[in-house]
């Protein structure tokens, strides 16, 4: 095992430690998917979070963020299963989280999103998107690694990955975002940036790498100041 | 009193030609060809039946490229029908590994150049000869005609009214939303590609849609859910629909799909060559009294051969008497705008045996 694979193992289960003996089973959110872009998930899934009540959001950290993703059409839904909160584009649509069965009747009449190829802002130039809300001069830098990522993976990796930093106040509304996308998030400043003395400013997406299943990979890396009234 | 549109556009599922005709097949067509018929003599009626909508499925082309690879050399136009219906039954129980990309070419010349594979047109050789002899209107079974759109302009369409969840920029499939009526996502085409049987349907009747113009979708009722989505769907552009859900004929106890076989000795072929004393006209009749008048449609009971001679039994009797006389309201209405073919041949299963008027003859024989 290489030091890297070591500090992504001590991550990945630092984060179980954190959620403690207390796993929500059974409890979840679902994310209906016409279409998605950075542009439109990350501010989404923010204010998803910032909108839950404090029970939801304790039993949704415990449960690890559990989320599914589904193909549907967020308006043809709309009437019979109103969502928590639309994308401003209205392509995506959060539902939850709570006990599964309460989305068991919606979740049967829809399919599990399927993007096996890449996704299509690959290699483009770092996006920057301002979250609605009063300014907050934050700055959240969120590297997200590309190579063999399918736009399903992407699109769970992105999504955990902002929950949690949000649930743990490592952004929110008025923040600025800056996603860049790299092959792969391995170098020397990751490498610094797992070490557990920094883990209460960063927000790591750590999970098996579908390429080698023995291994573990840095999905996702967010950092940022930590934010006023939330002590780190 | 029924009222009836302008015009009658009959669009029955099309079978995919990798298996003889059987039970089921033949109440599809029989009822079809009844209703096609009777329907005529009230309203403007026409049968669409595109071979494209059969041959533009995976499921037909992996059978074509698998007989291609299994057998390159095999000279197709003297096999039997049931030699060749028992390769289906093999390859599905086998189910070789073939990728989407081996499909490619099979639905570019089919797309391109109408082709159809030597075993299926021998298939369909064989099926036309049957057909005639039961004097079932070829509906067009090696046509070459282009379907009434292409791909893209019935997507084009589709994403318009926001009917599509269209993932293919991602790599992922196209799904029709039927979420709005209630009805599940369903595929229209694969991550890897390919549409399937749905879309040549939309490409043909989309463009065919006109003011007083009814569709009748005549489909087996295992596909029930597809079928209420078409309907939907085509109502969405201004359609009329109508819908006529047939079960599924039982042989020995089992309503299963031809290409899982059990289908020896009841083929159309088969039937057709059970030795008896039938003249021609009392076999079409008779075959038309068993599959469309004792099988209501939703009937579960098992394909029965001795009720079959004894329909050809009772066609020879009527055919014996002299032409009856045609009253107004023999052919009776069906509330969705079509003559009802089952009320119209149970009338013929009355006590006395009455002979047929000449209306009528047209109709059956």
């Amino acid at each position: 095992m290489t030091d890297f694979q070591e500090l992504l193992v001590a991550g990945a289960l630092a984060r179980v430690e954190a959620v403690g003996d207390q796993a929500g089973g059974g409890f979840g959110a679902s994310v209906v998917v016409e279409d998605y872009t950075p542009q439109q998930l990350v501010p989404g899934v923010v204010a998803f979070v910032q909108a839950l009540s404090e029970p939801d959001a304790g039993t949704w950290t415990r449960a690890f963020t559990r989320t599914a993703f589904l193909a549907g059409n967020p308006s043809s839904l709309a009437g019979r299963f109103p969502s928590a909160l639309r994308s401003a584009d209205g392509k995506l649509a959060w539902y939850g989280p709570g006990p599964d069965g309460e989305r068991r009747t919606m979740s049967r009449m829809l399919r599990t999103f399927e993007g096996p190829g890449p996704v299509p802002w690959c290699g483009a130039p770092p996006i920057v998107v301002r979250l609605p809300g009063a300014a907050t001069g934050v700055q959240v830098r969120a590297e997200i690694a590309t190579d063999g990522v399918s736009a399903a993976a992407y699109l769970v990796h992105v999504h955990h990955a902002f929950a949690e930093a949000a649930l743990r106040g490592l952004v929110g509304p008025g923040d600025t975002v800056r996603i860049e996308h790299h092959g792969e998030l391995a170098g020397r400043r990751h490498h610094a940036l797992l070490d557990p003395m920094v883990a209460h400013g960063v927000q790591p997406r750590i999970s098996q790498d579908t390429r080698d299943p023995s291994r573990l990979r840095l999905y996702a890396m967010l950092t940022s100041k930590c934010r006023r009234g939330h002590p780190c | 009193m029924t009222a009836y549109p302008d015009e009658l556009v009959v669009a029955p599922v099309t079978i995919t030609p990798t298996k003889p005709l059987t039970p089921t097949h033949l109440k599809g067509l029989l009822w079809t060809d009844v209703l096609v018929k009777a329907s005529r003599q009230r309203i403007s009626t026409r049968l669409v039946w595109n071979p494209r909508m059969a041959h533009l499925t995976t499921q037909t082309t992996a059978f074509w490229r698998h007989l291609d690879v299994a057998e390159p050399e095999t000279d197709w136009s003297r096999e039997s029908e049931a030699a060749i219906g028992l390769r289906y039954v093999a390859f599905h129980q086998g189910r070789p590994a073939m990728t989407a990309r081996e499909l490619d070419p099979y639905f570019e010349r089919v797309e391109s150049r109408a082709w159809i594979h030597p075993a299926s047109r021998r298939l369909l050789e064989l099926w036309r000869a049957q057909m005639a002899h039961l004097h079932v209107t070829d509906p067009g079974l090696t046509t070459a005609r282009p379907l009434a759109s292409d791909a893209g302009t019935a997507l084009a369409l589709l994403h318009e009214r926001r009917l599509l969840v269209d993932h293919r920029r991602f790599g992922g499939p196209v799904l029709v939303d039927g979420t709005r009526w209630g009805l599940p996502v369903r595929q229209l085409i694969g991550a890897d590609g390919h549409a399937n049987y749905l879309l040549p349907i939309l490409r043909e009747l989309l463009p065919a849609i006109r003011p007083g113009r009814r569709f009748l979708l005549v489909h087996d009722n295992g596909l029930h859910a597809d079928y209420l989505l078409l309907d939907r769907v085509l109502t969405v552009f201004g359609a009329s629909v109508a819908r006529l859900a047939l079960s599924r004929v039982q042989v020995a106890g089992k309503a299963q799909s031809s290409k899982l076989g059990g289908w020896g000795g009841v083929t159309l072929g088969d039937l057709a060559a059970t030795p008896g004393s039938a003249d021609v006209a009392a076999y079409r009749l008779g075959m038309r009294l068993y599959f469309v008048g004792l099988l209501d449609r939703v009937s579960a009971q098992d394909f029965r051969l001795d009720l079959l001679r004894r329909c050809v039994g009772r066609a020879a009797r009527i055919l014996a008497q002299e032409p009856g006389e045609f009253k107004p309201g023999t052919v009776p209405d069906h509330p969705g705008g079509y003559a009802d073919p089952h009320r119209l041949t149970v009338s013929l299963l009355g006590r006395r045996v009455r002979g047929l008027p000449p209306e009528l003859r047209e109709i059956f024989l």
